[in-house]
């Protein structure tokens, strides 16, 4: 018994000494089974990728871009720390501000030079920038990182005209240099790629309530042929020994969220339920929402139509609701020229670019999900290049940033921290109501993250590189700034 | 008395996380030393907590018991997402008694009882990753609790306390939407009772059954604080008052003791802790604007086995060992870094020294290891703040006291 006493003192005596503090250590991040390469990682994209906020960009933006916040998490396994990112000196012009509410409604300044670049691409003699120019030799171009180009749409990979019509792609160049996008990228000569287009697309054709742009240039076809160029650009096909052609350099490419999953979207969330508050505080029912919804170029149709449920109505048709500017709301009624309410009346009812109607959300929905059935096809199954149909297999993933973007929807939790895809509230979009918070971009490139470090399985549809690299703390991100 | 209730409460300020849930298992150096087997066994004072009905089952002399535990407990969070190792701030925690034993004639005994049978203390940097679910949690508690026992036999006494319990809460967290902080601070009182009834055969074999009842502590004034507040959320922010209940748990004890010779005492002991009470911890602003704090916590019911032995080689010395297995109530799903609880294994060692005819001298060592939990998130639980990732725990505690008899 004795003994069994001693023993037990001697023990617990023991543990005191050695074992005051809990051993728990940190796994060691590796490049996995698959041992990337990612000694030059190069980014392409449109804003997310340039890291747009707010209606801008500016230096403290672009480091918040997604690509730079993976090139800091590369660097643990074995990736520079130097990241090449064109940045700015100075902010690009009237970047938004929240200045504070006014009846729940947030107050915002700024966001014209946002909206002419928009509709610079359907607008030709708009003329913005130049920017200041960042590269002033091939050589600085090519040793960029970050080819992020807000405004880049799908159909001007091998534009030459991109250089004149973009001038935040015009400032990536050097004086004399007239390459198009897909050329550069081939000779940015990358180690590890990341690729995330179309969003553009879907902002300036919706944005504009369908009047800019057009829905066929974001057609699946279009883009399985234009990005399919660009990844054999980036991934540089080879021909091997047996004849059979391969990716040598690994990448990952980013599928596509819907377009009623940006913020832009979602400013009311059921358009009837405003219309009915207008009716209650009108004290009558007759009162409507109407919309024209004839189509550009306008063929002569009017098509004016109360609004429904699932029509988007924009902050340009928000704000102008209800307007009676007399030069703009003045109506000749029986002969009379009285001021008609601007939306709320057949005579003067919302027009075409104030209101995303419910067939052109249908028409982008349908080709967003074609787009992104079509990744899959393209990476694994395409008939392009013909010689291999499946070239990229196992050197480019697909990131599910849709899947992203589903959660948001629904709203998530993320360490007690919640986000949504409302404006504002959300803390995932910035104030344009389409770009991504410093937050929303750790989010993206946590879900880049995820899909790196899946393993490598023989079923396409899964396949990772199997790498384990942390994932990056949201929260330490700036939150929303609130004024 | 006065200064020495005075000393015991002031000790008491700073509590401990120990022990299932936030049970505080460190009531007396004897029964420390023994595993806490020791609703069955009476040796002195502490009786009035562990065994009302073995108070009138002391000699004839008057007992008072004082003692004080350093505890150190020690938490390392392992992250899923950022594989980054966090150290929860190394808080050491003085969990203090009285006890006062004294007999009226041959068969009844009144004692008194103060100690804090529940107690958290959890700090993390105001930084770290999961800032937004926790930065700091704090409950002291402090039970006082008059008792009777009267003994019915030469073997078998029955007894009984008042319990009066007082709460005193602090609860901070980062509101992460807006990097705004939250502090919630309140204090509250309740009332329960304690009692026991002890047996013995031909001076052998004892036998002990306790029960200590849960208390309610309503909260209606706490105070909440909120700093770094943008102006456009002033109002829906302000600082005010809040409402919340929390429901300390009921404790089942069943025990058992054997002289197995002149020198040696064998004790084994069972509890069930009814931790069912503690379903959610809700925090409701006063004011209407302010979005009200609802966590689950779904505890569930959890049960102790401790063994210990206790060696007497003569007069003046005596030495305990003893082992025990608390299960946690904590169930998976509800880890949460302001008590990362899990199933602990604990080994005890303690002796005594008797001074003289009037002073005996108490000593305690716990060593316990926190089974490893894992915790998993569901980010799509919108209502659910949590983070997911690795808990590991060791608790080191030394605990000294002192028994007056007069």
């Amino acid at each position: 018994m004795k003994r069994i006493l001693y023993l037990l003192t001697g023990i617990a005596l023991t543990g005191l000494v050695n074992a005051c503090k809990p051993d728990l250590e940190a796994p060691a991040a590796s490049a996995g089974d698959a041992k990337l390469d990612f000694s030059k990682y190069a980014a392409f994209g449109d804003y997310h990728t340039a890291g747009y906020m707010n209606g801008g960009v500016s230096r403290e933006s672009q480091q918040y871009a997604y690509p730079n916040i993976l090139a800091q998490q590369f660097a643990l396994i074995g990736g520079p720390t130097q990241f090449n990112q064109p940045y700015f000196n100075s902010p690009t012009p009237s970047v938004m501000e929240l200045k504070g509410f006014e009846n729940g409604q947030p107050v915002i300044t700024g966001g014209e030079e946002m909206m002419k670049f928009i509709y610079s691409g359907c607008n030709p003699s708009t003329q913005l920038g130049p920017y200041e120019r960042y590269s002033n030799s091939n050589e600085e171009t090519n040793a960029l990182q970050n080819f992020g180009v807000p405004g880049l749409k799908i159909n001007q990979f091998k534009q030459t005209s991109l250089n004149a019509g973009n001038p935040f792609y015009q400032r990536l160049l050097a004086p004399s240099d007239n390459s198009t996008y897909q050329a550069i990228a081939a000779r940015s000569n990358p180690t590890f790629f990341t690729l995330w287009v179309g969003i553009s697309d879907i902002i300036s054709y919706a944005s504009s309530g369908g009047t800019c742009g057009n829905i066929n240039q974001l057609h699946e076809t279009t883009y399985k042929n234009e990005v399919a160029g660009l990844l054999d650009s980036l991934s540089r096909i080879r021909k091997q020994e047996n004849n059979k052609f391969a990716s040598t350099r690994p990448g990952v490419i980013l599928n596509l969220p819907s377009v009623k999953q940006f913020a832009f979207a979602r400013l009311v969330p059921d358009p009837t339920i405003l219309q009915k508050k207008i009716q209650q505080e009108n004290n009558n029912s007759e009162i409507f929402i109407w919309v024209d919804k004839k189509r550009t170029p306008f063929v002569g149709v009017r098509d004016v139509v109360k609004i429904s449920f699932d029509d988007v109505l924009l902050a340009k048709g928000l704000k102008n609701l209800n307007r009676r500017d007399p030069a703009l709301d003045t109506r000749n009624v029986n002969g009379v020229d009285v001021i008609v309410p601007h939306g709320l009346s057949e005579l003067n009812p919302l027009t075409n670019e104030e209101v995303l109607d419910a067939t052109e959300v249908g028409e982008l929905d349908t080709r967003t999900s074609k787009i992104n059935t079509n990744i899959k096809e393209l990476l694994y199954n395409t008939v392009v290049p013909a010689a291999n149909p499946t070239a990229y297999s196992k050197k480019v993933i697909i990131a599910d940033v849709k899947g992203l973007f589903d959660q948001l929807q629904r709203g998530i939790n993320y360490n007690g921290t919640k986000f949504s895809l409302d404006p504002i509230t959300g803390g995932f979009y910035s104030l344009d109501n389409f770009s991504l918070t410093p937050r929303g971009q750790a989010l993206v490139a946590n879900c880049i993250i995820q899909a790196l470090n899946s393993p490598v399985v023989t079923n396409p549809d899964a396949t990772g590189f199997g790498t384990k690299i942390p994932e990056v703390n949201v929260n330490a991100y700036p939150a929303f700034k609130l004024p | 008395m006065k200064k020495i209730l005075l000393a015991v409460y002031l000790a008491s300020a700073a509590f401990l996380v120990q022990a299932g849930g936030f049970q505080v298992n460190t009531q007396g150096q004897k029964a420390l030393g023994m595993g806490g087997a020791f609703t069955a066994y009476n040796k002195d004072a502490s009786a009035a907590y562990f065994n009302p009905g073995a108070m009138a089952m002391l000699d004839s002399g008057r007992y008072l018991s004082v003692g004080s535990t350093l505890l150190m407990p020690r938490t390392k969070f392992l992250s899923n997402r950022t594989n980054a190792v966090t150290e929860m701030e190394g808080q050491n925690f003085f969990p203090s008694y009285l006890y006062v034993a004294v007999p009226l004639n041959e068969k009844i005994s009144v004692g008194l009882s103060v100690n804090s049978p529940f107690g958290l203390g959890t700090k993390w940097d105001d930084n770290w990753e999961g800032n937004a679910v926790t930065q700091e949690a704090n409950l002291k508690t402090f039970y006082v609790q008059p008792t009777v026992s009267y003994r019915f036999t030469q073997n078998f006494s029955f007894g009984a306390g008042l319990v009066y319990a007082y709460g005193d809460v602090l609860v901070r967290r980062r509101i992460g939407e807006f990097n705004s902080d939250v502090k919630l601070t309140g204090q509250a009182s309740g009332f329960g009772y304690n009692a026991g009834i002890f047996g013995k055969v031909k001076d052998e074999v004892f036998f002990g059954i306790t029960y200590r009842s849960g208390v309610k502590f309503n909260l209606d004034k706490g105070q909440a604080t909120f700093t770094n507040v943008p102006a456009s959320l002033s109002e829906r922010f302000p600082n005010q008052n809040f409402k919340s209940e929390l429901e300390l748990p009921s404790t089942l004890s069943v025990g058992f003791s054997n002289r197995i010779n002149s020198k040696t005492v064998l004790s084994f002991e069972f509890n069930l802790t009814g931790w069912s009470s503690y379903d959610s911890l809700n925090f409701n602003f006063e004011n209407q604007a302010t979005p009200d704090s609802r966590s689950g916590r779904r505890y569930e019911d959890a049960m102790s086995f401790r063994v210990g032995s206790e060696y007497t080689p003569n007069g003046k010395f005596a030495f305990r060992a003893g082992a025990f297995y608390d299960e946690t109530p904590v169930r998976d799903e509800y880890i949460s870094p302001d008590l990362p609880d899990g199933g602990r294994l604990g080994l005890t060692a303690g002796a005594s020294y008797r001074i003289s005819e009037r002073f005996e001298l108490d000593a305690a060592y716990v060593f316990e290891k926190v089974s490893e939990r894992r915790a998993t998130t569901d980010i799509s639980k919108v209502d659910i703040s949590s983070i997911a990732g690795t808990y590991r725990t060791l608790v080191n505690g030394i605990g000294l006291g002192l028994n007056y008899k007069f």
